[in-house]
């Protein structure tokens, strides 16, 4: 409550500082004049008494340096006055202000603009539950990297143990998005996927509005097709409208009812690759001229899993790699291989990418380029900020003897003494206030030595 | 001649302050200043110039409040008057002010102390 209070008081006080000075001005004449008063009314002379007076007042600089700095906040204060010190030094000097500042400039503004890219490629992960529990399965035949038909992924989901959820996506190629009488492909270049039912559910996001997919969407594809719209395209195409949920899009030329809409950061499961819509892959045989689904050849479904918890990545591995061999092996048997050259089933793997590494397929092919490039333009900023203190050094050398004579008249006209002094030791125009801001050691040490 | 005289204890100007203005109502700075002198018998040696920011803070902890008016010779003087709380605050001061130089009174009487 007390801490309130001064806060306020010393607010007010900040901004009403020069009347507040005046009133003091006003009060410290007033008692001046009555304590020489009383000394002459005791006999003293005038200047005696004047003398006197001073005397007992002690420093009346001092006193009203202690009254500002109660009335206000100090500390912020002077950050200010430092900067349009600063200011006032850098406008001074406008060739090496200019030298200097576009030096930074360019070192600081390079490294946003790389760490921007970094950030996106390397960093990214999915914005959904847990995503160092998500997996993307890949199989591979003699180290060539392959993808599971449909019906190898459903026998696969089943037997497995590792997985809490298996789920698939594939791409789906968009011919026609009409919204009552609107094609909406024309507007933006849009792409959808397919993807399993239960893949929000295993990503473990929720919807932004109307609800996502569920179990019974996948069982009757024929009368209840749907579709879930990323955010970002529901806002763009639609204007966030809200009324379009239960309305009719129709896509390649078959109705889908609008059931929801995904959250607002979610764009797919890759990062750096937008989905606009999403679409059961129950209904890709009604989408597409050729049924995929049934198809042991067709392989075009990437897979996903969650990890169950206390999974090793390595069980995982064997738990499915093994399944696979067998499934292969016995379409070898049965003269039903989704492979034409009848693969050996010893030579198949599965690998299991946990977290970033399989959601973010930029990631592994340019990690050492990016990485690379980071590290060059750190140097280069470096080499800015090498610049930058040459300079300085350089404009010391030549102004030692100007800056001597300043900072004494500086003290003269009445600069606080610590401060005046405070910015001669590293003459650096904007020292100062850089040291405030970062509160340095040596600023400190050198306040309290001269007060 | 500063040998005999003692600085102010940290603390204490506000209380002497307080109670000044508790006993002879509203006050300028020149008066508050004047009534610790003459109370203390010459003994205290207050720099003058240290009252002022003492009084701004105890005006920005509510303890007095200050008004504009006219002195004795009729000149323009801020005065200052204590407040509700300010005399809250003298109350719990002087217990304290009392316990602390009981105690201490105690550590200096000769013997007493087992």
């Amino acid at each position: 409550m007390n801490v309130f209070r001064v806060i306020v008081a010393r607010v007010v006080g900040m901004f009403g500082k020069g009347r507040l000075e005046q009133k003091l001005e006003h009060e410290l004449q007033f008692h001046f004049e009555q304590e020489v008063e009383l000394h002459v009314s005791r006999g003293l002379s005038i200047e005696d008494a004047q003398a006197e007076a001073r005397k007992r007042f002690g420093g009346v600089d001092r006193a009203k340096e202690l009254y500002r700095d109660t009335c206000g906040f100090p500390t912020i204060e002077n950050f200010f006055r430092d900067l349009r010190y600063a200011l006032r030094m850098l406008r001074n000097n406008p060739g090496f202000a200019m030298v200097a500042i576009l030096s930074l400039a360019l070192g600081i503004g390079i490294n946003a603009a790389v760490f921007t890219i970094v950030n996106a490629a390397l960093l990214r992960s999915l914005p959904v539950a847990s995503p160092d529990r998500l997996a993307r399965i890949s199989p591979s035949i003699n180290g060539r990297p392959q993808e599971f038909s449909y019906l190898v992924l459903r026998e696969i989901a089943e037997r497995q143990q590792s997985f809490s959820d298996v789920a698939a996506s594939g791409g789906l190629s968009l011919r026609h998005v009409i919204f009552e009488g609107r094609e909406l492909q024309q507007m933006e270049h849009l792409s959808g996927s397919y993807v399993s039912t239960n893949y929000f559910r295993m990503l473990g996001i929720q919807a932004h509005l109307g609800r996502l997919f569920s179990s019974t969407d996948a069982q009757r594809p024929d009368e209840s097709a749907v579709v879930v719209l990323r955010h970002g395209f529901w806002e763009s195409a639609f204007g966030k409208d809200q009324s379009v949920i239960g309305r009719i899009l129709m896509i390649n030329g078959v109705p889908l009812t609008i059931i929801g809409i995904a959250p607002r950061d979610f764009t797919g499961d890759q990062v750096g690759r937008v989905q606009d819509l999403w679409v059961p892959l129950e209904l890709q045989p009604r989408l597409d001229s050729r049924n995929l689904l049934e198809a042991r050849t067709a392989a075009f479904f990437g897979t996903l899993g969650r990890l169950k918890a206390g999974m090793l990545k390595s069980q995982a591995v064997a738990d499915v790699t093994a399944i696979y061999q067998q499934i292969l092996a016995g379409e070898n048997d049965a003269g039903t291989g989704t492979r034409l050259n009848r693969p050996n089933p010893a030579s198949a793997r599965v690998e299991v990418l946990v977290g970033m590494d399989g959601f973010n397929p930029t990631r592994q092919r340019n990690w050492k380029p990016l990485m690379i490039l980071m590290t060059v333009v750190a140097v280069v900023l470096l080499i800015a900020c090498l610049n930058v203190a040459n300079l300085l050094l350089a404009r010391k050398r030549g102004a030692r003897a100007r800056d001597q004579h300043t900072s004494r008249a500086r003290v003269e006209s009445g600069a606080h003494y610590a401060t005046a002094f405070d910015r001669k030791p590293f003459r650096c125009p904007t020292g100062r206030s850089c040291r405030s801001c970062f509160g340095s050691d040596r600023d400190s040490d050198l306040h309290h030595r001269h007060r | 001649m500063a040998a005999d005289k003692s600085e102010v204890l940290p603390g204490s100007l506000a209380l002497m302050v307080l109670r000044t203005l508790a006993v002879l109502g509203p006050m300028h700075g020149w008066g508050i200043a004047r009534r610790i002198e003459q109370v203390s018998e010459g003994v205290l040696e207050l720099n003058q110039g240290t009252l002022y920011p003492a009084l701004l803070r105890m005006e920005q902890l509510g303890w007095i409040s200050t008004e504009w008016g006219l002195s004795e010779n009729n000149r323009r003087a801020k005065f200052y008057a204590i407040t509700k709380r300010g005399r809250k605050q003298l109350e719990a001061e002087t217990e304290n002010w009392e316990r602390m130089s009981m105690v201490i009174g105690r550590f200096l009487k000769p013997g007493k102390l087992v």
